[in-house]
């Protein structure tokens, strides 16, 4: 094998990924949760804003999670970084 | 035909035909040594990097849907239509999960296909059969709403009649499609992608700016819109909906966007456009990317409630009996002709480019994984190539049957019963990304019984206005809720599954090979398995 010996990413990131992923699911599951009206932002009722914010919050988790498997994925030499 | 709208119908016309002339050039662009290889017809030649990746993923998965179907949802319902936004969130984390793993998969041996993957996975022809023969299926209702999209752009510029004449304008724009898709493959609607969430970006951001100041604000299209879904619907007797879901709605709400989030990433169209990528980089990239569109699509679902507001275009669209229609009217009462002009093109090519993608990913399951596997083992790749782009002619046809047969009340209906159909391909496909643990037999059994489950509870639902496939919704067993179909027939197929797999197992039953290997699963561009283009041809 050309490559590097794979190198395995630490328990505490598989952990920290993995919340980074349920999370969405958790809040936007939840319904009942962001089922009022109040408090408005900007006209827009709670149930609206709430799960717009989310989108955000989530595209920032996934990039969060990109980030910190890229460099421990097995198989790719970290040196190859940005290329 | 004397109430068309002349200035829009031009602006719509002259985006139509700009379109179309890049459609066939496309041939040409990045192009390989043969246009006659799946690879380069059906994935585009797979090198394309994060921004092309993002467009054409864009185009790919913000179709008729997000413009036509989900507004009309939101208009007609209020807040149970409006499930679509967290749908197309929680796609994302699995887009992440899955996507890197299919990429690899696929690359180092490869598979064009989700069938072909499934088949390699587990060594069952028949497996695979089941798999293609579903995202088949599924991809003819998708494509059809693309077509009720288009419908609606057309009635509200005033491009209506009777007969044949009303189905001519939408015959014209499909064999035009059609032709490109030919010449083109994945091509076409890649480059065709870029002009077109470029427009859609405009309209969107002008129609969320704009509208709300002539509409008196965010605060009073809300107060408005509750007003208006409080009337009692004069065919049930009940309120049409309210602004936030209730305890009936809390559990459709949830399971139709966890079931079609599970559909999302599996769907042959969205596998087309995942592995048309040059390296696995790009797929997690757009998992975190992509969500910019779902702004969009939640900002787009609002524009229901816009056209709730504004009690002419309210009072237009009830007239009609097509709350497909909320959106267009709602632009061309509040934009001056010239910009709904431009809207109306963005929504047209935003059908467009989809339904292209989807009948060419219909078409390469066809040709890989029925012809070539059951009839013509030895067909060469230009053989391929060809039945490909005949297929890719008949799917469209089979997408006509559904727009002309089925109810278009709730267009948004279309594309849930394809959910139904292709969630129950997840075991094989999603969690045999990561397991294999499962039998070949048990997932064809569940895949099975919940296909035919999901159907029959599909055909049954009845409403006032229609005796069969009503909605998407059921009560489901022991529950006592009402849920998204698709969800209730992937636990039932699940259940199979590992029930089957434990006695299978148990008893000794035969198994497939795996002709994959754990390394396979997360190779890049740079590991030498990963084949490229010219080694594919060699094969």
């Amino acid at each position: 094998m050309p490559h590097d010996a794979p190198r395995s990413p630490s328990p505490v990131m598989r952990v920290v990924v993995a919340i980074l992923l349920i999370a969405p699911f958790a809040v936007y599951l939840s319904v009942p949760s962001y089922a009022r009206v109040k408090p408005r932002l900007a006209g827009l009722p709670f149930f609206y804003w709430w799960q717009l914010l989310w989108v955000i919050i989530t595209a920032l988790f996934i990039g969060t999670a990109y980030l910190l498997t890229r460099r421990t994925r097995p198989g790719r030499p970290a040196d190859r970084e940005g290329e | 035909m004397d109430d068309v709208n002349g200035v829009e119908l031009t602006i719509f016309i002259i985006f139509f035909v700009l379109v179309t002339a890049m459609g066939f050039m496309a041939a040409r662009w990045r192009r390989g040594q043969t246009l006659m290889h799946l690879d380069e017809w059906g994935l585009g030649g797979r090198r394309f990097g994060t921004f092309t990746t993002w467009f054409l993923l864009g185009g790919d998965l913000y179709t008729a849907y997000t413009f036509i179907a989900v507004p009309a949802a939101v208009f007609a319902g209020g807040a149970t239509g409006f499930w679509a936004l967290p749908y197309a969130v929680i796609a994302y984390p699995l887009v992440f999960l899955l996507g890197p793993r299919l990429w690899s998969v696929s690359h180092v041996h490869g598979y064009v296909t989700t069938a072909d993957f499934v088949r390699g996975r587990f060594g069952s022809r028949s497996l695979g059969l089941a798999v293609a023969v579903t995202g088949i299926l599924a991809m003819m209702p998708y494509i059809a709403l693309q077509l009720v999209g288009i419908q609606a752009v057309l009635t509200v510029m005033g491009v209506k009649g009777s007969g044949l004449a009303k189905d001519l304008p939408l015959l014209i724009a499909f064999a035009v499609l059609a032709a490109y898709t030919y010449t083109s493959g994945l091509r076409a609607p890649a480059l065709i992608a870029f002009v077109k969430d470029a427009l859609i970006y405009l309209v969107i951001i002008v129609a969320v700016i704009y509208i709300p100041t002539k509409l008196g604000g965010w605060g009073h299209i809300f107060d408005s819109a509750q007003a208006s879904l409080a009337k009692p619907n004069p065919a049930t007797g009940k309120p049409s909906g309210s602004l936030i879901t209730n305890d009936m709605t809390h559990w459709a709400y949830g399971t139709l966007a966890l079931g079609s989030a599970l559909a999302l990433f599996i769907y042959p169209h969205t596998v087309t456009g995942a592995l048309a990528s040059g390296r696995r980089d790009v797929i997690k990239r757009n998992a975190a990317l992509l969500p910019a569109y779902s702004l969009l699509l939640g900002l787009l679902a609002l524009l229901g409630y816009m056209a709730l507001a504004r009690p002419d275009v309210a009072a237009a669209v009830k007239a009609a009996k097509n709350p497909q229609l909320a959106v267009p009217t709602l632009f061309d009462h509040m934009f001056p002709d010239w910009f709904a002009g431009v809207a109306f093109a963005a929504i047209g090519i935003g059908a467009l480019v989809p339904a292209a993608i989807m009948s060419i990913a219909a078409s390469n399951l066809f040709t890989r994984n029925v012809y070539k596997e059951f009839f013509r083992p030895s067909a060469t790749p230009a053989e391929e190539t060809r039945v490909s782009r005949l297929v890719s002619l008949l799917v469209k046809v089979g997408a006509l049957v559904f727009v002309l047969a089925f109810d278009k009340t709730l267009s948004i209906n279309l594309q849930l019963l394809g959910g139904i159909w292709i969630v129950q391909t997840f075991p094989s496909l999603g969690l045999g990304l990561f397991t294999r643990w499962f039998h070949r037999w048990a997932l064809l059994a569940g895949w099975a019984v919940a296909m035919v489950y999901g159907t029959l509870t599909a055909y049954n639902q009845h409403s006032a206005t229609q005796n069969h496939f009503a909605q998407s919704t059921a009560d489901v067993p022991f529950l006592h809720h009402t849920g998204y179909i698709a969800l209730t027939a992937f636990v039932i197929n699940m259940i199979i599954v590992l029930v089957l797999t434990a006695i299978f197992r148990a008893a000794g039953v035969p198994d497939g090979t795996d002709e994959t290997r754990p390394a396979d699963y997360t190779a890049d561009a740079d590991d030498p398995r990963v084949k490229d283009l010219p080694e594919l041809v060699a094969d």
